[in-house]
């Protein structure tokens, strides 16, 4: 596909463009922290005395929530933009171009989350280090980790994504980024390791799409196992590409809607 | 012909949202519409290389008529053909020949030097490396953008920018380059200059300029001909000379007198009236310049006189404001 070399381009410069606001966004960041020292506080009374917790170490539960917490930062709200497109109609010029209005937002989205990325990764590794000490293994399952986060990073890109596009039917599509959230935040396992939900709902919430944003990311990183890895990378693909097909009915739909109702 | 519309319609469906809250409950469970033609019965044509203004007031069918020609929206009925493309089918292979200039919205990549966004409008638009480059440094000549090329974005000036917009538009070299408000929020000085830039890429690409705008001074300086929509229908399509004197053929008169002004007479309206001046306006339909000239002079010591035109921006107003009356009929020369 000769037009892949014009997405990464849009991902190149963006990145580029993006860079302008690191310093901003690394101050900002400090929050950050001061989530991570929370969480500190919070896990350190719930481990008690206990040394470990479905399997994990105070450790280990630490840095999975740093590594959830660092997608759910990274993340560029691009349903935004989309939806500030779709409303003053500055989508029309988008679509007089020679790309695909998805794959443009995609990699100018996922442009943005890599500068976010670099700096988060950074600060995370320094404050979980600060608390609970080095994570055992981390340099050999960073680069599996990290091709994770990134297709997290892609996940939650395309969901956004696909939320931005149904202002085409409602007003404002905020709600349903909240409400995509709060399933990232419980069922993806972003507050707590989905190994501590009840046994019922393990499995169910290991299937689910918002999983493949947070918990096996995650979890590659401070266990990393082989099969995690695959899994993690097998249920990634799938979801993806289940979005991309959800993304492109959408916008057919979206596209038939503007030729009955107007723009 | 570049482009060729014929007995274009289009009409859309618009949910009604019923008044009050039984209203409101049973345009839950069922839905009205109203039908809104947005686009009439409209047929031109338009030739290469030429500057056409396209206006209307504000929900009058123009940008559903770009919509329609750049192939985001079908016609219910009619035909398009643009560079010989049916836009619907072939909304992609078209928008590597047109350009778009949104005044409103840029695109550039505001953090990054304009050559970073040429380059990367380049690689957007397939084009190599080499061609990119070479593109570049036409455009940086012809709209001077030498001194300020390498600088982000956020720190041109809007008349930097605009410049920028443009060229960026031309990147790929297309042949018909739609202009959306490009003026807005520019100084007098500026916007001089960017109507000579315009001017001349037209007289030496010979691009064809589709320019949409309010600003009356865009209209009268860049281009011949005019096309007006209102309520979607064409109600003008000729020359922007001819539109000021038949649509309103009225002459603003500026008399300074020795005395009061003594002057009754048939078509022509005072404006204004004090001791020693007077402010008249002639309707040229119901009365002859050279009777107004002459009862002027018979019944007033004139000291100095002066006769201009409807400004341009009045005209328009004219037109926008006759929108329930519709069709060029109402404005009968």
């Amino acid at each position: 596909m000769g037009s892949l070399r014009k997405y990464a381009a849009i991902f190149r410069y963006t990145f580029r463009d993006q860079l302008a606001y690191m310093p901003a966004f690394i101050t900002g960041q400090i929050f950050f922290v001061v989530i991570i020292f929370v969480f500190f506080s919070l896990w350190k009374v719930i481990y008690g005395t206990k040394v470990l917790l479905a399997g994990l170490s105070l450790s280990q539960t630490l840095w999975y929530l740093t590594f959830t917490e660092t997608v759910e930062l990274s993340k560029c709200r691009i349903f935004q933009t989309v939806q500030n497109e779709i409303k003053d109609g500055s989508i029309a010029y988008a679509l007089n171009r020679p790309y695909s209005y998805y794959g443009f937002q995609t990699a100018r989205a996922m442009g943005e989350s890599l500068v976010k990325l670099a700096p988060i990764m950074v600060l995370g590794f320094l404050s979980a280090l600060l608390f609970v000490g080095p994570l055992p293994g981390y340099l050999g399952a960073l680069p599996f980790g990290l091709i994770l986060i990134i297709g997290g990073l892609l996940l939650n890109t395309l969901w956004m994504l696909n939320i931005g596009l149904l202002a085409f039917w409602t007003e404002d599509v905020t709600p349903f980024y909240w409400i995509f959230q709060k399933l990232i935040f419980i069922l993806g396992g972003m507050f707590f390791p989905i190994d501590l939900f009840p046994d019922w709902l393990q499995g169910t919430a290991r299937a689910l799409p918002f999983a493949y944003s947070a918990y096996w990311p995650a979890l590659t990183m401070v266990s990393f196992s082989r099969e995690a890895f695959l899994t993690g990378l097998a249920g990634q693909g799938i979801y993806i590409a289940l979005l991309t097909l959800t993304g492109a009915a959408l916008f057919r739909g979206a596209l038939r809607k503007v030729h009955v109702q107007g723009g | 012909m570049i482009l060729e519309i014929e007995g274009l319609n289009k009409s859309f469906r618009s949910p009604v949202k019923a008044a009050g809250l039984s209203g409101q409950v049973r345009s839950l469970v069922k839905r009205e519409y109203r039908e809104i033609r947005a686009v009439r019965d409209v047929s031109f044509s338009v030739p290469r290389g030429e500057m056409l203004a396209f206006i209307g007031p504000n929900g009058a069918g123009k940008s559903t008529t770009i919509k329609l020609i750049t192939g985001i929206l079908y016609p219910d009925s009619g035909s398009i053909s643009v560079l010989g493309m049916d836009p619907h089918r072939q909304r992609k292979a078209l928008s590597l020949r047109i350009g778009t200039v949104f005044g409103q919205k840029s695109q550039l990549w505001y953090h990054l030097p304009a050559r970073d966004s040429f380059d990367l409008l380049g690689s957007i638009y397939n084009l190599s490396a080499a061609e990119t480059a070479r593109r570049v440094a036409e455009l940086t000549q012809v709209f001077e953008l030498k001194d300020f090329l390498d600088q982000p974005v956020r720190k041109l000036s809007l008349g930097q920018r605009i410049r920028c917009e443009i060229a960026a538009s031309l990147i790929h070299s297309p042949e018909i380059l739609f202009l959306d408000e490009p003026s807005i929020g520019l100084d007098v000085v500026v916007k001089a200059r960017i109507r000579d830039l315009i001017k001349r890429l037209n007289e030496e690409s010979g691009i064809t300029v589709f320019l949409t705008s309010h600003d009356a001074g865009d209209i009268e300086k860049l281009c011949r001909r005019v096309i007006v929509i209102n309520e979607g229908t064409a109600v003008w399509d000729g020359s922007v000379k001819e539109m000021k004197y038949s649509l309103l053929n009225r002459r603003i008169i500026d008399v300074k007198l020795e005395e009061e002004l003594n002057l009754d007479l048939e078509g022509v309206t005072v404006l204004k009236s004090r001791p020693y001046s007077a402010k008249l306006e002639a309707d040229l339909n119901r009365v002859d310049m050279r009777e107004v000239m002459e009862a002027l002079i018979r019944h007033n010591t004139i000291q100095d006189i002066n006769v201009s035109t409807i400004p341009m921006e009045e005209v328009i107003a004219h037109i926008y404001e006759n929108r329930t009356a519709g069709g060029v009929g109402t404005w009968e020369a």
